[in-house]
């Protein structure tokens, strides 16, 4: 009886072994679903070169950046990024990077190497590309080489190139950092790649169903996140914000961003809120000033209308206080503090009446007429409700303000043929890490750009020290003297900023969205436990 | 000679009707003071509708905890007043659907009538013209107008009577069809009328009615299509106060300040059911034939 | 009544061809491409460059001719945003159209028949003024806030339907009811008219004198002879409704024609444009023939023509 019993101990403890093995192991694979809404899939192209700024999000989980950033916004990564590590010559002129070994792409096409690398942005630079830096990329770069395996050098056509690192990073908010797969392409074709993209990240893509969703599916491993804790990942697309609301509280759907003022109501549901502080922000343009002869054109004028503004009851009302004032142009308070800027000192006092004697004194006693292009705007649903509130600011101060609402495209093309001198209209205030500034201020505020504001002299030699230093720091002293220049002018009118809102399901409690913009940091919730 | 219409008989007739006793009173009063109050906006709204204040964001109707007696019916998302809103708005809102009924109306009778009349290749010509535009989807049409020309309210006007005349078009042309072969409309061609004049004389008149109930019936979707309109993106612009915009703007807001799409939304619908018992009883009246609409 | 057939469908394809003309210059007039797809530091030379790639830098006739040649043989063109064939984006969302369109048409038939019937039985009594009421409601209230109404009541509320998206049955029947709403008002109206008509007819007077029962009565015999309108109206307005479901499928997520044609627009995507509004159209235009073949067949008179009548 004794041996009997002893072998039934003996096998069940056998057993009990392998069944906790496989408890283990089963903890250990993807399960489950995570379901991401967004407003829209964009231009539902999931191949980078195709894709445009906004499209951004659902490719995050699909490819792996070149440069990894970390997810606070305060610098670089050799951890996260393809790239190990990467070195300027001394001229400025030559990029050396490092990738990582055994990055392993999709469905068997091999491992990432820097053939890969240099397809992805030659692909980038070419024809067909719609990326949103392709004008810089062709410009500055002349050639991208292999060095060997795990190794490539990038030549500039004779310029220095410091700012090729923050593009290739998640710093930028566009699509050229994510890395491709050449065997993919060669084996796919094209149009076989866009229907079946092939990439490194976590996810590699299942389904797209037009307008509606992408579906992707966890890889056994990844080189960053281990296993992969969801087994697939849904980024859906709905227009509507109660419809999202609805379905975050239906358990149909786990993160999905909401405007400030629907916050209270959704934590009487029940429904956990997670802020992304400081990641959105609405700042207005003047177009063409460098115009002589309209309002735009007068100092005195800009900074009347600046002072006019109450920005802190925008921030208490729309926003629900969850916000701040801002005065420097288009940078949010956090990226500005790690560079060591003071924006609170750039900040403007509410002061309609010194407004009003300054319109006085610049020879507009009865006021003046003035267009404001207000449209939606992914990112800011409040866009066009901070547009009216502000024309009707403005109105208390004699200006008289005609609303016109178009949709972007509109405006875009009138703004690049210049046929909108003086008007105004928002854009939102992106999250940049100072190393993204670069390019936007270039594009709005040296003389050549397409969309500039103004023609200055002082602030063409300013941007140009910016883009031709080699050391960062210069780079970053450049930066600031452009921002304060602006404020010093009142060449814009920044308003504030805003924490991001996200509904999000129990599966997603400790969540943190980081402070990259366009960038959820996925990566937190791809980890598992 | 004496020119022989229906219309003398036909006023008998309607008098004797019992459909005319049962006056639709409600509807008739409500559009009634819609159109007065629509008609003198300045004398009746408290407030100016575009006055923004943000410190009075959102104040709940007057029966309501927290509500203000100066804003009977609470303020909007910039502190605008409701109520003058509503009251500017019903100018916009019907000025809007009368302007693009006439559009269409005109363009749609015009073609009717010489459709109808002439028949042979013009009808046909004509009619496969209405055809095409009625299979243009019409949300899709309007809408691409809006994006085309710039929204505006003249946008609203074009895109809706654009869409509305062949409408109109095939029934008035069905009403001429069976018309000419009348034996007053013989006599009058016999006795050496212009073409012209037997149109406009004789044809028309004998049209009117199913004219007039065609117009109330679409009063109310006019008004819905706005509003659909706006929702996309392309109605009535900002910040001009118009029942449509107003109630599409109100949807972002629509639980915890319900008041901002309601009011608008019950007194749209208000407007709409009363057009509609308006039309259907003048078309008891005035032409039973037209049951089918 | 081949003849007539004929004719009806010659005249089909010249509705389409002058469709066709007036929504490529439409949206030809509705603004640029170009500007939307390229990145903010694009040169004059990119400009250049992508305009010739999708065509747009030929002579407006030429590209009219191109378009008109591609769409008799099935090509609609590339999807300016998407760069897909045109076609094969408009195919590939009508599924979802076609089945929200004809469940919408359930639930108005299911909503309507009874209530007509029932209305044009007890006319002008509390059930008809009822039923009229309900029919006008559908009428009288914008679809995305009777929408929004029941997202938030029942499923952000009581949870127990889904808010947005394809998927089970379940999805079906909020977004269902909302379209159909719309159309029962219609259906309504003209059944109850064409019902009180037939009833006053002859023949039913008869049917009552031999005894039938009110009921065999007015389900057996008037609501057949009471149909023909009816189905005219709906066959025509089934077609119709795929492409004017735009606001329903925005608020429920519906990934259907009218969400692609809208979105087409907003990006000047002209070959999606055209691909989805020529094609809706097609979805008419042949509805509407086989409505009349229908109609033909139905009802004599109109087999032997127009003359005799």
């Amino acid at each position: 009886m004794k041996k009997n019993t002893t072998t039934i101990i003996l096998l069940l403890m056998v057993l009990s072994l392998i069944g906790t093995n496989d408890i283990v192991s089963a903890q250990l694979k993807p399960a489950g679903e995570l379901k991401i809404i967004l407003p829209n899939l964009w231009n539902e192209a999931l191949d980078p070169m195709l894709s445009m700024a906004g499209g951004r999000a659902a490719l995050e989980a699909v490819y792996d950046c070149l440069i990894g950033a970390k997810p606070d916004g305060s610098g670089y990564s050799k951890e996260t990024g393809v790239a190990t590590d990467w070195q300027l010559s001394p001229d400025g002129k030559v990029w050396t990077i490092y990738l990582r070994k055994g990055i392993q792409f999709h469905r068997g096409f091999g491992e990432l190497t820097a053939e890969d690398v240099q397809f992805s942005l030659e692909r980038l630079r070419s024809e067909r590309s719609v990326a949103t830096q392709k004008g810089y990329l062709k410009r500055t770069i002349d050639r991208i080489e292999v060095v060997d395996r795990y190794t490539i050098k990038v030549f500039s056509t004779g310029m220095a190139i410091p700012d090729f690192i923050p593009i290739m990073s998640p710093h930028y908010n566009s699509t050229e950092q994510l890395i491709v797969s050449k065997k993919a392409f060669e084996k796919l074709g094209e149009k076989g790649f866009a229907t079946n993209p092939v990439g490194s990240g976590p996810y590699q893509f299942v389904e797209h169903i037009g307008g509606q969703y992408v579906k992707l599916e966890a890889v056994d491993k990844h080189w960053r996140v281990g296993t992969p804790r969801f087994k697939n990942v849904f980024f859906i697309a709905v227009p509507e914000e109660e419809t999202s609301i609805a379905m975050i509280a239906r358990g149909d759907a786990d993160i999905a961003a909401i405007s400030q003022f629907n916050v209270k109501r959704v934590k009487e549901k029940g429904i956990d809120v997670i802020m992304q502080k400081s990641m959105g922000g609405v700042t207005v343009w003047i177009d063409d000033q460098f115009v002589k002869g309209i309002p735009g054109n007068n100092e005195k004028v800009r900074e009347a209308l600046n002072l006019a503004i109450d920005r802190q009851a925008l921030v208490d009302t729309i926003f629900e206080g969850k916000g701040r004032p801002m005065a420097t142009f288009f940078v949010t308070s956090v990226a500005l503090e790690n560079m060591g800027y003071n924006w609170r000192e750039d900040l403007y006092p509410y002061d309609p009446n010194r407004a009003r004697k300054l319109l006085e004194e610049a020879g507009y006693p009865n006021g003046f007429d003035i267009d404001i292009y207000v449209y939606p705007y992914t990112g800011v649903r409040e866009g066009p409700e901070v547009m009216q509130a502000i024309a009707g600011m403005w109105s208390t101060i004699g200006v008289r303000p005609k609303l016109i609402s178009v949709d972007y495209g509109v405006v875009r093309a009138k703004l690049s043929k210049g046929e909108i001198p003086g008007a105004v209209g928002y854009f939102p205030s992106r999250a940049f890490p100072w190393q993204g500034m670069l390019g936007i201020y270039k594009q709005f505020w040296e003389s050549s750009g397409v969309f500039t504001y103004i023609k200055s002299e002082e602030m063409d030699k300013i941007l140009d020290r910016a883009s031709r230093a080699i050391d960062p720091e210069i780079t970053k002293t450049a930066l600031k003297e452009a921002a304060k220049y602006i404020r010093k002018h009142h060449h814009a009118i920044p308003l504030l900023e805003f924490d991001v809102a996200y509904a999000v399901s129990k599966k997603v409690k400790r969540w943190d969205p980081g402070s990259l913009p366009g960038n959820l940091n996925l990566d937190s919730l791809f980890k598992s436990q | 000679m004496k020119e022989i219409t229906n219309f003398r008989f036909r006023i008998a007739r309607i008098c004797r009707i019992s459909y005319f006793r049962k006056i639709p009173v409600l509807p008739l009063l409500f559009l009634t003071l819609l159109v007065i109050t629509s008609a003198f906006p300045s004398y009746l709204a408290p407030h100016d509708p575009n006055e923004q204040s943000l410190g009075r964001r959102f104040l709940p109707p007057c029966w309501q905890e927290g509500g203000n007696k100066n804003y009977y019916f609470g303020t909007d998302n910039l502190g605008r007043d409701l109520l003058s809103r509503m009251i500017y708005g019903s100018r916009v809102s019907l000025l809007v659907a009368l302007l693009s009924l006439i559009l269409g109306g005109l363009i749609g009778t015009t073609v009717g009538l010489i459709s109808g009349f002439y028949g042979g290749r013009t009808d046909t010509i004509l009619m496969r013209l209405a055809d095409s535009t009625m299979a243009f989807p019409i949300i899709l049409f309007a809408f691409l107008m809006s994006v085309s020309l710039g929204p505006s309210m003249k946008t609203v006007v074009i895109a809706v009577g654009i869409v509305i005349w062949a409408r109109f078009a095939r029934i008035i042309r069905g009403e001429v069809l069976s018309l000419k072969e009348r034996d007053f409309i013989k006599l009058a061609r016999v006795a050496g009328c212009s073409t012209f004049r037997i149109i406009v004389a004789h044809i028309f008149p004998n049209v009117v009615n199913t004219l007039v109930v065609l117009l109330t019936l679409q009063v109310g979707w006019v008004i819905i299509v706005e509003a659909s309109l706006s929702f996309l993106g392309a109605g009535i612009p900002l910040p001009t106060a118009a029942w449509g915009s107003m109630i599409a703007e109100g949807r972002q807001y629509i639980v915890r300040a319900w008041w901002v799409i309601t009011i608008p939304g019950a007194f749209l619908m208000l407007t709409v059911l009363s057009f509609n018992w308006l039309g259907d009883w003048l078309r008891d009246l005035l032409d039973p034939k037209l049951r089918p609409l | 009544m081949v003849s007539l057939l004929f004719g009806r469908f010659l005249q089909a394809i010249v509705t389409l061809f002058v469709l066709a003309v007036i929504v490529f210059f439409l949206s030809r007039l509705s603004g640029d491409p170009i500007e939307l797809i390229l990145p903010v530091d694009a040169t004059m030379a990119d400009r250049q460059v992508l305009r010739s790639t999708l065509g747009l830098d030929r002579p407006l006739t030429e590209q009219f001719f191109l378009f008109l040649k591609g769409a008799i043989g099935g090509d609609f063109g590339t999807s300016i945003r998407e760069r897909k064939p045109a076609l094969d984006l408009v195919l590939s969302r009508f599924p979802a159209s076609i089945k929200l369109a004809s469940f919408a048409m359930g639930v108005a038939i299911l909503i309507a028949f009874p209530l007509a019937v029932l209305g044009a039985v007890n006319k002008n009594g509390s059930i008809d003024i009822i039923a009229r009421i309900v029919g006008v409601l559908g009428q009288s209230v914008p679809s995305f806030w009777s929408g929004l109404l029941l997202i938030i009541i029942f499923a952000g509320h009581f949870k127990i339907l889904p808010a947005a998206g394809t998927g089970g049955w379940s999805h079906y029947l909020l977004p269902g009811f909302t379209l159909g709403w719309f159309v029962v008002a219609g259906m309504m109206r003209l059944l109850r008219s064409s019902l009180l008509e037939v009833l006053d007819s002859e023949y039913i007077k008869l049917a009552r004198i031999k005894g039938v029962s009110e009921f065999k009565v007015v389900c057996k015999h008037a609501l057949r002879n009471s149909l023909i309108p009816v189905v005219t109206f709906g066959g025509v307005y089934f077609a119709a409704l795929i492409s004017t479901a735009v606001v329903v499928e925005t608020v429920f997520a519906w990934p259907g024609l009218g969400r692609l044609a809208y979105d087409a627009i907003g990006f000047r995507d002209f070959p999606v444009i055209q691909a989805v509004v020529l094609f809706a159209a097609f979805l008419v235009v042949i509805s509407s023939l086989l409505v009349d073949i229908l109609y033909a067949v139905l009802d004599p008179r109109i087999r032997i023509g127009p003359k005799t009548m």
